[in-house]
């Protein structure tokens, strides 16, 4: 006999819980994503999903945890989608129409990494998540996490080092 | 490179730069909750129709089965005892009386033997019977008829409308009557007869007729419920018609009458009007022959007219003409003529009682009669809408 999986959140809970977390979502979805309607619907596909699989949670604890892993996975879905329809022209356009935004620089500096490297430096930097969630967000050793902050930070850096407003600051 | 002053560094200007989240966000979370309102009421929705369906399946399985031992056991058929249940058997209706069903009151037995209803004209007949003593002693003041309600709604039988007539078959054993009430009749309150119409649903009628008479000195009351469903049913003691009807009002002039108002019901078209003559018409013996549109000839009933003046000429003139169901009337020829019907309608005799031998006979006799005289050459075509 198939028995349904008690949530081990309640839905007016899982209201409560996303309102508490919505920085850190924003924070990481802004990291990943640049446009601000792209980061608005990452957030909203995540919270849904989120909500369709809450008996899959089995402890309220790694709530946050695991609703940040949903979000990276909503975040990369759109990268991937957007990488096969974005034309070299576009990006014209896109740099036209991006958020003024007076981290602009530093916004640069985190698109110009490779994915693995970005989604790890977005939950460290902008989410200050610890390593070893950050290992279990991604799924990946914390070793590998480490290995690739240490990469992460290097090129950003560089990047941002020879940017001169950076550098006078 | 520093590696903590850089990490602290960059985490500072990021928690700087990204410190609140902006109002779209807020925004994007409350139509986010809304939307998960309603996918959590639709699941309730879906989820409570589920547990509804099984609930009512499990009901019927249990009542189902018990509902058929329970008829068993009190011996009654497992479809009468659902008819029972949902009030359309006539077992265990209070409406069950039928035609021809007799009621008995200290060996004084009262059917109804014919029902006649088309939204226009409400007619019973009846018969009295005593199988022991003769009938002779019944009073002569008034009618059987005491009281009649249709569909709950009590018709005023008081006025002039209402006819009712009795004869005494020759064994004074019983005698046979006849009871109408024409619908539109200008002496019947339209407003209650409205309301009797409208309270009429699902095209059920029920009738419940109190009958009351005095013989020898003794009360006899009979009471009769009897629930007429069937619609469109024409047979030959019940024909009840769709209450759909047309009333034409005209004045048209044909020779010595005007004809003022026909209405045409499923069953039967009913005319009236003036007669204006010079002497008086007794001798005259009038009928009208009536055509429809593709010529089809109706005959009607006896004419029944009467006097408005002392002189006795002027006059009110009144017929009906039986048709077929499924006849739909656009317009009707009206020819008047005379030694026509009254020759041999009483030649018919009991025959005319039945509806379909009735009316072959009168094709047969009216195809015999070659002496067919009209004496007004005219005739008045009317449309009917």
């Amino acid at each position: 006999m198939l028995i349904k999986k008690r949530k081990v959140i309640s839905d007016k809970e899982f209201e409560i819980l996303i309102v508490e977390n919505k920085l850190s979502l924003y924070k990481v979805a802004k990291g990943m994503l640049k446009k601000e309607d792209i980061v608005q619907d990452a957030i909203q596909s995540a919270v849904l999903k989120a909500y369709e699989n809450l008996n899959k949670l089995n402890n309220a604890e790694f709530f946050k945890t695991w609703l940040i892993r949903i979000l990276i996975n909503e975040c990369k879905n759109i990268l991937k989608r957007d990488r096969k329809i974005i034309l070299l022209e576009d990006e014209i356009i896109n740099k036209a129409t991006e958020d003024t935004y007076k981290n602009i620089d530093l916004e640069r500096a985190i698109n110009n990494l490779d994915d693995d490297l970005k989604e790890v430096t977005v939950l460290y930097y902008f989410d200050d998540i610890l390593q070893k969630d950050i290992a279990e967000i991604l799924d990946i050793n914390e070793s590998t996490v480490r290995t690739r902050l240490l990469r992460a930070r290097k090129k950003l850096f560089e990047i941002l080092r020879d940017d001169e407003r950076y550098g006078g600051q | 490179m520093q590696a903590d002053n850089f990490d602290n560094e960059l985490k500072n200007k990021i928690s700087t730069i990204y410190s609140e989240v902006p109002d779209d966000i807020d925004h994007t979370l409350k139509s986010t909750f809304a939307i998960l309102k309603v996918r959590r009421r639709k699941k309730f929705v879906k989820k409570a129709s589920v547990f509804l369906c099984c609930a009512l399946i499990i009901f019927i399985s249990f009542v189902g089965t018990e509902f058929f031992k329970t008829a068993k056991v009190l011996g009654i058929d497992g479809k009468e005892a659902a008819l029972i249940l949902f009030g359309s058997s006539d077992s265990a209706n209070i409406y069950a009386d039928k035609v021809d069903e007799e009621k008995d009151c200290n060996g004084i037995s009262f059917k109804i033997t014919k029902i006649f209803y088309d939204g226009h004209r409400l007619e019973f007949r009846y018969e009295i019977e005593s199988k022991d003593a003769a009938l002779q002693g019944l009073e002569e003041n008034g009618g059987v008829i005491d009281e009649i309600k249709m569909n709950g709604q009590k018709i005023n039988i008081l006025v002039d409308g209402t006819s009712e007539g009795m004869s005494y078959c020759e064994d004074s054993h019983s005698i046979v009557g006849d009871f109408r009430v024409d619908y539109n009749d200008p002496m019947i309150n339209q407003i209650t007869i409205r309301k009797i119409i409208s309270s009429i649903a699902f095209n059920k009628r029920y009738f419940e007729i109190k009958a009351k008479s005095r013989i020898n000195n003794k009360e006899y009351i009979w009471n009769i419920n009897m629930r007429i469903s069937m619609d469109n049913v024409y047979g030959k003691n019940l024909i009840v018609g769709n209450d759909k009807l047309i009333n034409v009002k005209t004045n048209e002039n044909i020779g010595n009458f005007t004809i003022k108002d026909i209405t045409v019901t499923p069953v039967c078209i009913y005319v009236n009007g003036d007669i204006h003559i010079e002497k008086d018409y007794d001798d005259n013996s009038a009928q009208f022959i009536v055509k429809d549109q593709e010529g089809k000839e109706y005959y009607s009933d006896t004419m029944e007219a009467g006097y408005t003046n002392r002189e006795r000429t002027e006059g009110i003139f009144e017929f009906t003409i039986s048709k077929k169901p499924e006849t739909k009337i656009k317009s009707l020829t009206f020819i008047p003529c005379k030694n026509f019907i009254p020759s041999f309608y009483d030649d018919l005799g009991k025959d005319k009682e039945n509806w379909n031998e009735y009316h072959k006979k009168c094709d047969e006799l009216i195809k015999q009669k070659k002496d067919r005289q009209i004496y007004v050459n005219e005739a008045a075509k009317i449309d009917i809408k």
